[in-house]
């Protein structure tokens, strides 16, 4: 018998996988969150590296560190990159390690689906940053590949599809085991209004996800077969419409933006009650809040595309859904300064993050509030007002919410106490250059600067502004402002400068 | 059968549902926008 038990261990090495194999292989639900918050910091790296080349090409205007048709590469791929391969797969890491543990589930769902979700994001984006090696270079049409700009890249365009169709396959598969966890496996007493808000929020990220990830790949379908199929969806010149893809983009544009940020919430909501020593203020109106912004974020999309020329009446109906939902996302910080008050408050690194994160991502929303004005947003449209605008509620927003759940579940991930000197040291680098980096782009706008180049603005030149279009007066002179000219900024452009926009 | 196994086949079936639903946006876009001039 011991014989036969000897025999028997000597050919099944029981337990998980060494080495390599064991990263490949894992089902572990803490294994593959591991693996999801690498790969984020990994794409936050080189999203990092791609924002560099940006800000270096626009140190000083006329500069020419890089070609054209790569700074304009940059620009789309870091968005992706940072979107996609960064702050998506870090809350879905989070996501991994927390959830079962909140809820009292052994392991995912679907543990072998939760293992294909993750290991098909670094072919993805093996697919996607390949393109840059190729015939015509990287995706250069901006993140949101309207058509017919996109349709001119060249050789990589069908693989940039194929990316994002992998991407988008990957996070739903993620959201789909994300709710039969939070469904099924809930462990008895664990009713849904006394999951931790995180499980809630990531609930209802889940669903936006596989409501809209879809859309992104229908959109995105409909580019390829306008390419390749002489279907004519979005081209102008077969009988389709390219505004009718910036709708379904922003569609799934829209909701996309409360993906980044819902996990975001239940990060803060979680973080807040620990370091106020206070039960978390209003939780059941929290819930309410974030299935009221899920339900609204499906009804404001075209406040992206004011200026394509609505009826005015959808204007108004867009202006009015986007600013009604500064209701319940007040609700939620209110709830968290609540919290906060008469708490005994101690301000360690996650509290520090935390506490930014309410202070900046309010000043994203505010400006936020602002761009939803439809006719003050034909002025900030594609201006850096816009860029500030998302960087606040991006990178103070989703990405210190981040960097406060890492250092906030550290310590039970690996058993290791954060130094808090230099985790400190991390907050107040980071808030000082943030807002150095972001804050003035804000006034780049009233210096009428596009987001996309270092010159003046779309407003006054490229775009047939409300401005431009104003008939001349009775004498037949311009109108002031009615001239490309008439800014002070584009007399003074370089002859590189003006090269560089005729090559756009 | 087991619970392990019921718990099983209600997770494969809720995800199953999940994923009709996401295939059924995926192409009713595209049949939308087909009916529509495509």
């Amino acid at each position: 018998m011991s014989t036969a038990t000897a025999t028997h261990e000597e050919h099944h090495d029981h337990g998980p996988a060494k080495g390599l194999m064991r990263w490949i292989t894992t089902t572990n639900h803490k294994d593959i969150g591991t693996l999801y918050l690498l790969f984020a910091l990994t794409m936050f790296m080189l999203g990092g590296a791609m924002a560099l080349v940006i800000r270096a090409e626009l140190f000083q205007p006329g500069l020419q560190l890089v070609d054209p048709q790569f700074f304009n590469s940059m620009t789309t791929v870091h968005a992706l990159v940072m979107i996609f391969g960064a702050v998506m797969p870090a809350f879905t890491g989070l996501a991994n390690w927390l959830v079962p543990m909140m809820i009292g589930a052994p392991d995912m769902a679907l543990p072998r689906l939760n293992n294909f979700s993750f290991w098909i994001l670094p072919f993805g984006f093996t697919l996607l940053l390949s393109t840059f090696f190729m015939e015509g270079g990287g995706p250069a049409a901006g993140w949101t590949i309207y058509p017919p700009l996109s349709l001119q890249m060249g050789e990589g365009f069908p693989f940039m599809i194929f990316a994002i169709h992998l991407l988008g396959i990957s996070s739903i598969m993620g959201a789909i085991n994300v709710v039969v966890t939070i469904l099924n496996m809930r462990a008895p007493g664990m009713t849904l209004m006394k999951m931790p808000l995180f499980v809630w929020t990531w609930l209802i990220t889940a669903y936006l996800l596989i409501a809209t990830m879809p859309v992104l790949a229908g959109a995105v379908t409909m580019l390829l077969t306008d390419k390749f199929a002489a279907t004519s969806f979005f081209s102008a010149a077969g009988g389709g419409d390219p505004v009718m893809y910036q709708h379904i983009f922003w569609f799934f544009g829209h909701p996309e933006v409360y993906i980044l940020i819902l996990p975001a919430f239940g990060v803060i909501s979680a973080i807040v009650p620990t370091f106020a020593r206070k039960p978390l203020f209003g939780y059941s109106s929290m819930v309410y809040a974030t299935a009221s912004i899920a339900f609204l974020s499906f009804i404001v999309w075209a406040h992206h595309m004011f200026t394509v020329g609505m009826p005015v009446v959808g204007e108004l109906f867009f202006m009015y859904a986007t600013m009604m939902i500064a209701v319940p996302t007040g609700v939620k910080v209110f709830n968290w300064v609540s919290t906060m008050w008469r708490g005994s408050m101690t301000f360690e690194t996650p509290m520090l993050f935390a506490i930014g994160f309410i202070f900046m991502f309010t000043i994203g929303g505010f400006s936020g509030l602002m761009l939803a004005i439809a006719p003050a947003d034909f002025q900030y449209h594609d201006t850096y007002f816009v860029v500030a605008h998302f960087h606040y509620v991006l990178v103070t927003g989703a990405v210190y919410s981040i960097m406060a759940a890492a250092y906030y579940w550290l310590p039970k991930w690996t058993g290791h106490m954060y130094d808090e000197k230099l985790g400190k040291i991390h907050f107040w680098v980071s808030t000082i250059s943030v807002n150095v980096l972001f804050f003035p782009q804000h006034s780049r706008s009233a210096a009428s600067c596009s987001a996309s180049r270092n010159c003046c603005s779309s407003i006054s030149s490229t775009r047939p502004s409300r401005v431009a279009r104003r008939p001349p007066t009775r004498s037949g002179k311009a109108r002031p402002g009615s001239n490309s000219n008439s800014c002070p900024r584009r007399r003074r452009t370089t002859a590189s400068t003006r090269l560089r926009r005729s090559s756009r | 059968m087991t619970d392990r196994a019921r718990q099983k086949r209600r997770n494969i079936l809720l995800a199953l549902v999940l994923a009709l639903v996401a295939l059924a946006f995926y192409f009713g876009f595209i049949l939308v926008n087909v009916q529509g001039g495509g």
